[in-house]
């Protein structure tokens, strides 16, 4: 079976910033965390999954078929959350729902209804006079009322506080019980990640740093401090950045495997969380 | 499609409340003026609906929205379109509603009746104004294409503030004789199928170049 996301070299430039060859790929059955500073293209990215942007060059192929010939069909089988309100603020839920239903091949009133309430949306309230929380419980109850089998999500949990975050990650969780559906979120609060991805897609300045399984990510990447009198130029290469101050050292490596074998003793190996690796990724230059 | 237009008449509930008061000031204000007081009141309420579906989409940033949808673009700028006619067909209502319940009441208020001149003649403007602002606003959005907005309005009021009294003050002048000839001929039949071609034509040719300008739109 073809993966449910596929992006293949894809390129996009504008002025001053530029995708560069972005290539990752997601299969059913699992949740991709795609990660990145801001303006680092996760949203450039997504657009251009979503043929809200035309792309330069590449690839992109939803359920196998390419996502500007089979644009319709794609879209019936997405749902999408964006990363702020693009509803039309001055209908009220229902209406927005009344539009936006007949559009989808699979929808299913029962299942909104579900949402509604689990949400407690107000279906006669105007989308105006919702919160952050609510408009963004709203975009998530209709991405989930037809059928669809991937979820892209654009930034869902910026702005939210933590108990509609942990809700839409219990969400997001049950949806994957499904085998046969996929979720591809992307956020710059990588703790939510820690909690649900099975994937991870690191980009930064329009690159692709790693997409790979969250588990390999700790398996390979490690956290080291220590005294800086051990740090001279061969030891530097290893680390992908590292942070000094008047006490000693704390960088990232690559592989730790190989750490261990360069010091016996001397230095504290930990486990890095998305944060960190984010961070050093995104201020090496710096800080090397 | 069907649900783009409901969307735009749903998202503009105010200017339906409006639309009798928008017609009610075009009648008094049109009182010397007399019957062009019907296309007058019918045209500017359909072009106050347009601007305003217009402007609330991009208000909430629709084409975000719309094009995250299962739609084609093609449908997005058809419903459009289309439903520039349904905002006629709603002006027209009010128009006869409004008249008619001035007559009722008997208020001292002069109204003229819809003919089917009044609704062709309607649909001829509305269509050469639409066509003409639809690309534009396809191509730059709505608050770029303001400028060609105001020009197209205020010059329609403009050319028929200036032409409906000189038609109605000297009726042997060349202008009114050319229209009456004009206006005699109006029911024959080339004429007609000849106007309908053109403004056919010129729709298809704006909403062909509305469609190629939006498909290059990138949100």
């Amino acid at each position: 079976m073809a993966p449910i996301l596929e992006v293949k070299g894809l390129k996009k430039e504008f002025k001053g910033f530029a995708l560069k060859n972005i290539s990752f790929t997601l299969e059913r059955g699992y949740i991709m965390g795609f990660i990145g500073p801001n303006g680092a293209g996760k949203s450039t990215t997504i657009k251009l999954i979503m043929n809200l942007l035309k792309r330069d060059g590449g690839e992109i192929k939803v359920f196998g078929l390419d996502n500007i010939k089979h644009e319709k069909e794609i879209k019936n089988r997405i749902g999408f959350v964006f990363d702020e309100n693009y509803f039309y603020e001055e209908l009220t839920v229902a209406e927005m729902k009344r539009v936006i239903a007949p559009l989808y091949k699979n929808w299913d009133d029962g299942a909104f209804n579900r949402y509604l309430k689990k949400f407690s949306l107000p279906p006669d309230k105007k989308i105006k006079e919702l919160s952050k929380g609510m408009k963004m419980k709203f975009s998530l109850a209709v991405a989930l009322s037809h059928n669809a089998e991937l979820l892209i999500m654009d930034e869902p949990t910026s702005g939210l506080d933590p108990i509609i975050r942990s809700e839409l990650l219990d969400i997001l969780t049950s949806v994957i019980q499904d085998e046969n559906k996929g979720v591809f979120f992307s956020t710059h609060i990588t703790s939510d990640l820690d909690k649900i991805a099975d994937y991870i897609t690191f980009i930064n300045d329009g690159r692709i740093i790693f997409s790979c399984p969250k588990d390999d990510i700790f398996e390979k990447y490690a956290l080291v401090r220590g005294p800086k009198e051990i740090l001279n130029t061969s030891i530097r290469q290893y680390f992908v950045g590292i942070k000094e101050n008047r006490f000693g050292f704390e960088g990232l490596v690559k592989d730790k495997h190989q750490l261990n074998k360069m010091f016996k003793d001397g230095i504290v190996i930990d486990k890095p969380s998305l944060d960190d690796i984010m961070l050093y990724f995104t201020r090496r230059v710096q800080n090397v | 499609m069907f649900n783009l237009i409901l969307k735009d008449i749903l998202i503009q509930k105010k200017t339906f409340l409006f639309g009798a008061v928008y017609i009610m000031i075009i009648i008094l204000s049109f009182q010397q003026i007399g019957s062009p007081m019907v296309p007058a009141s019918i045209i500017a309420l359909t072009y106050v609906m347009t601007q305003y579906a217009c402007a609330y989409d991009d208000k909430n940033k629709a084409d975000m929205l719309l094009n995250s949808l299962p739609l084609g673009r093609d449908t997005v700028v058809a419903a459009r379109y289309l439903s520039t006619f349904v905002f006629l067909a709603i002006a027209v209502v009010y128009y006869i509603v409004l008249a008619g319940i001035i007559s009722v009441l008997r208020l001292p208020v002069r109204v003229y009746p819809v003919s089917f001149e009044d609704i062709a003649g309607c649909l001829f403007s509305s269509i050469v104004m639409t066509s003409i602002y639809f690309p534009v606003f396809f191509k730059v959005g709505y608050i770029k294409s303001r400028m060609v907005n105001f020009v197209l309005f205020y010059g329609l009021f403009f050319v028929g503030g200036m032409l409906v009294p000189e038609l109605v003050k000297d009726k042997n002048s060349e202008l009114a004789k050319w229209t009456t000839r004009l206006f005699s001929n109006q029911w024959d039949v080339h004429i007609i199928a000849g106007a309908f071609i053109i403004t056919i034509l010129f729709l298809s040719a704006s909403y062909m170049l509305s469609l190629k300008f939006y498909r290059n739109r990138e949100f």
